[in-house]
């Protein structure tokens, strides 16, 4: 299986300044020849750099089959984890990988971004069952039928791994707007049976730089490992949206939704 | 939820969650500040897709320019025959001619993409089963669209 061939990966450096230093060096393009194999991925190359020819290479990764959302990267422009893309589909051409940080994120060192704005975001959208009345435990669960979990189950399979971030133009325009993953999570509580204070999140989803920023390009479902479909989970939120607002007025007042 | 919203010195762990704060601040024991990269001014050509939302967009316009020419014939009409029949002749002009082609290509990509995307903010679930999109967009596009334009098509052969 293994033979001569070697890969080149460009990879993108930064080195934040040392303590107390001030200036940063710039970002820059290191190359490597990583030896071919038809079975490695891009993470398998980064880990024998790393192994191999240069220990400060620093990137996140956990699992190495695209559940733990670790390694997400730029891989030649497109926003993947690199776990799942073979080094295979760049041999004959371009013949070369390069590898960045996910865009539309501040960069830490090298290929790790910073995830503090995006953990902030996901508190915004109450990313959890909203109800008072909590069952005593000797009352068992909350029962759900199989269509009442296959109404949101699509939206519950995200694992954070960014690539929406990084193919949303809007994020990239507006670093303050929630974003894909975090309205997807929240319209997937909105959609859950169990959930008691929808109007709430809902009121937090409507606010500026959420879901009414959405234009729809539709290219985070395009990038979504694991087909959540985070730009329909958005429509579905402003519908949900739009009915919520009305029905304030039409309601007497008091009641909730 | 015991996670707290980045503000500088709150919670019970924030050096790392506001180092980026600090540094602005010219806290001596932060973090290094992250470095933010340049958003790209023609971001629109990077990906495929991005092309495709942007002609999406753009053939708002064309309709928005055929929604002033139908006002500006509802005004014409008001005026009387001649000044409808004079506004008609001028729109048979060659400029206008291109303008006409331009709209309708727009129109039609503007339909078929909304009516792709219908189903995404509009998903019909019978029980646990999600209706396949593309009936959706069948159902609530495409025939109502065939229908009309059949109608249209008869009341003017039928003139």
């Amino acid at each position: 299986m293994s033979d001569d061939r070697t890969i080149t990966l460009e990879v993108f450096r930064y080195q934040p300044p040392a303590d107390g230093g001030e200036t940063a060096a710039e970002p820059r393009f290191q190359s490597y020849q990583v030896p071919y194999h038809d079975d490695w991925v891009v993470l398998d190359a980064l880990n024998w750099i790393k192994d191999q020819l240069d220990g400060s290479l620093a990137y996140r990764w956990s699992c190495r089959m695209g559940v733990c959302g670790s390694c997400g990267m730029m891989i030649n422009g497109e926003p993947g984890l690199a776990c799942a893309i073979y080094l295979k589909q760049y041999l004959s051409a371009p013949g070369k990988i390069r590898v960045e940080p996910l865009t539309n994120f501040p960069v830490n060192r090298d290929l790790v971004i910073d995830l503090e704005g995006f953990l902030d975001k996901l508190d915004r959208v109450r990313p959890y069952i909203d109800r008072e009345d909590i069952n005593d435990v000797s009352q068992g669960e909350y029962l759900q039928t199989p269509a009442e979990l296959a109404a949101y189950k699509q939206y519950s399979m995200c694992i954070n791994c960014m690539l929406c971030y990084a193919a949303c133009p809007v994020v990239g325009m507006e670093p303050e707007f929630l974003g894909p993953a975090a309205l997807a999570l929240g319209q997937r509580y909105n959609m859950d049976s169990r959930d008691r204070d929808t109007g709430r999140r809902l009121d937090a989803m409507m606010e500026h730089k959420a879901i009414w920023d959405c234009t729809f390009v539709g290219e985070c479902s395009v990038v979504c490992p694991k087909s959540v479909d985070p730009a329909g989970a958005i429509q579905q939120a402003k519908v949900q949206a739009a009915k919520h607002w009305y029905q304030r007025w039409l309601m007497p007042l008091g009641t909730r939704t | 939820m015991n996670r707290t919203l980045a503000q500088p010195g709150a919670g019970d762990a924030p050096e790392t969650r506001t180092a980026a704060a600090s540094q602005r601040q010219g806290g001596a024991q932060a973090a290094p500040a992250p470095l933010h990269r340049p958003w790209p001014g023609a971001w629109f050509l990077q990906r495929r897709g991005y092309v495709k939302f942007m002609l999406r967009e753009l053939t708002a316009l064309f309709v928005g320019i055929y929604l002033i020419v139908m006002l500006a014939f509802l005004h014409r009409m008001g005026q009387g025959e001649a000044a409808f029949g004079g506004l008609l002749a001028s729109l048979t002009r060659p400029g206008w001619r291109v303008l006409h082609a331009l709209a309708l290509a727009a129109a039609v990509w503007h339909s078929i993409t909304w009516f792709n995307l219908t189903p995404k903010a509009m998903p019909l679930r019978i029980g646990e089963r999600r209706v396949p999109d593309a009936w959706v967009a069948l159902a609530m596009g495409y025939l109502p669209w065939l229908v009309v334009t059949l109608l249209i098509l008869l009341a003017i052969l039928w003139r």
